[in-house]
């Protein structure tokens, strides 16, 4: 396979997809590299797929993807499904594995298109099958047409809890409860932010139908929860929720929780480019310029995985890092760059203007990482908030070291779902702002590979790395 | 756990789930037939504790659905489409295996 590149663009969600069709249209030699089967991302995942009953299911902004998808499709992009990326270098280096064999190639500049994920939180009972994470089953009903069977409760906050909530409706799925976790407070915070979301009154009608839709079809719904757990033996079998000092156990089978949506920074991470840090939806996000541009100067960052802003933001993102790429790469001039880069950038502006006002809304609860001492945080290992707790007691002051006493972060997930309470837990204990704390290192490879595909896999000839040059 | 409700029109291909032929259509996840059509509420056991555990975020970001694949351990259910002849057992490794 051709091993050097102009662009290489890591995810085929709205960003990525955008990003390399338009790359390509300016001439630029092109590969995007995906791990799912098909173009779409999480957000329009298999939307190529879908018989037009499940179209209605999930609504008119998921179809909408499908022209996106047919636009890169079309493009002169070349593009590989089922290619899991696993270590990008500083000189445009991408290695990834694909059926079983990994693979070097290069680029002149890197597009890390990897997207958001739901803001992991742990909980008592957490791993008990039937618990899932409200987004990762609505992924499962869209690539595999199955659903949850109800009754399903919802537990949790967020816009993306109520869009779930209405494609279960739509598909039939009782959902019995939904446990809303948002903090009545929310609102006082989220009103100076109104007027610039009335810049966009498509986001906040959707959100408003979105409320009633869920008040008409799900069967209780319970506001002002401030913790929950679950309990069973070999699964769910019960939801015990803290509403106003006073406890509720519901039987439960099936669980979907939710806790807002976060930036994948793993990439970004391991290429240790700099980060800030939101602190109302609390979350690490990479430093980027308008266009897209990281701290390292051959690498960009687009879509969520640069700041949550959605996947119509993620779109424009993208054609706005092609533009720039362009430029830098020599297609087009720094005249042409900023004619074309003017409409997207007011575009992205008018799109994003509501954000600040659905993230007041929505922020994370102040008691999401109280963890009692016994629960899991980390799912792999089995490191619980008390062993954490312990090894800070006894000196270990940072994620790094906790991590390595307790082996919280070292199993299959690689941290993914318990850094971000590590963190917390380590800001928390030793009264170190939360901005402060250094998350745990990511090294490559990032994702988990058999060391004899490692072994067998071809490097790209020694001359075209920075050491020997 | 699952239910199919607008199932796959593509075409059926038989796979082995714990030694049982399963039918399924072509194109869905390991963990789509697993959890949609062979009924199961986990996959694996924890290789800490032993207890059992199942999908959780279906987009390969928890490694909670890894199961054996034509007998190699460790392999994303979520992030692996199903093909004809395919054998699937659920995970059960202890540390250090």
């Amino acid at each position: 396979m051709q091993t050097h590149w102009d662009v290489i663009v890591v995810g085929a969600g709205p960003s990525g997809m955008a990003c390399a069709a338009s790359a390509a249209s300016f001439g630029l030699n092109v590969l995007t590299l995906d791990e799912q089967p098909m173009p779409g991302g999480q957000l329009y995942r298999h939307v190529e797929q879908q018989s037009a009953a499940a179209l209605n299911v999930f609504g008119k902004d998921y179809a909408a993807g499908l022209e996106l998808v047919k636009h890169f499709r079309a493009s002169k992009a070349t593009y590989l499904p089922e290619a899991t990326v696993w270590q990008l270098g500083d000189e445009g280096t991408v290695c990834f594995s694909r059926h079983g064999v990994s693979h070097e190639v290069k680029a002149k500049r890197v597009v890390i298109a990897t997207g958001a994920m739901e803001r992991p939180v742990p909980f008592s009972g957490w791993t008990l099958p039937g618990v899932m994470s409200a987004g990762g089953a609505d992924a499962l009903c869209k690539s595999s047409g199955i659903f949850p069977t109800g009754p399903v409760i919802m537990v949790g906050s967020g816009p993306l809890q109520l869009l779930v909530a209405q494609h279960l409706a739509r598909a039939g799925v009782e959902v019995s409860h939904l446990l809303d976790t948002t903090p009545a407070k929310a609102l006082v915070g989220a009103f100076p932010h109104l007027l610039s979301a009335l810049r966009r009154p498509f986001y906040l009608c959707k959100g408003v139908g979105m409320l009633l839709s869920t008040a008409k079809t799900v069967g209780k719904t319970i506001t002002g929860v401030t913790s929950y757990s679950v309990g069973g033996k070999n699964q769910v079998e019960s939801l015990t929720a803290v509403c106003e000092n006073e406890e509720v156990t519901i039987p439960a089978t099936t669980v979907l929780v939710h806790e807002g949506i976060i930036s994948r920074t793993e990439f970004s991470r391991q290429l240790g480019l700099t980060h800030s840090w939101d602190s109302v939806q609390r979350y690490w996000y990479p430093d980027v310029d308008e266009y897209g541009r990281a701290s390292n100067q051959k690498v960009f960052m687009i879509g969520d995985g640069a700041y949550v802003h959605g996947g119509v933001a993620a779109k424009i993102k993208g054609e706005l890092a092609a533009c720039a790429l362009a430029q830098e790469l020599g297609a087009i001039s720094h005249q042409l760059l900023e004619e074309k880069a003017a409409p997207l950038q007011a575009a992205l502006r008018k799109e994003i203007s509501p954000r600040p006002f659905i993230d007041a809304m929505y922020p994370p609860r102040p008691s999401l990482y109280d963890l009692a001492d016994e629960t899991l945080v980390c799912r792999c290992e089995e490191v619980t908030a008390g062993a954490i707790r312990q090894a800070i007691a006894s000196g270990q002051t940072t994620p790094e070291m906790v991590k390595a006493i307790t082996r919280c972060g070292m199993g299959p997930c690689q941290g993914r779902m318990c850094s971000v309470a590590l963190n917390e837990i380590v800001a928390a204990e030793t009264q170190v702002p939360i901005e402060k704390v250094n998350a745990p290192k990511v090294r490559p490879p990032v994702r988990n590979l058999p060391l004899g595909e490692l072994a067998k896999m071809t490097l790209l000839p020694a001359e075209n790395e920075k050491e020997s040059a | 756990m699952f239910s199919t409700i607008f199932p796959r029109s593509t075409p059926l291909i038989t796979i082995e789930f714990e030694g049982v032929a399963l039918e399924v259509p072509e194109g869905i996840s390991v963990a789509a037939a697993i959890f949609g059509y062979a009924k199961q509420v986990d996959c694996r056991t924890s290789f800490v504790s032993g207890e059992k555990r199942s999908g959780f975020c279906f987009m390969g970001v928890c490694h909670e659905c890894l199961v054996e694949i034509d007998g190699k351990a460790n392999q994303q259910a979520c992030a692996t489409t199903v093909r004809a002849g395919m054998k699937i057992r659920k995970q059960h490794v202890a540390e250090g295996e």
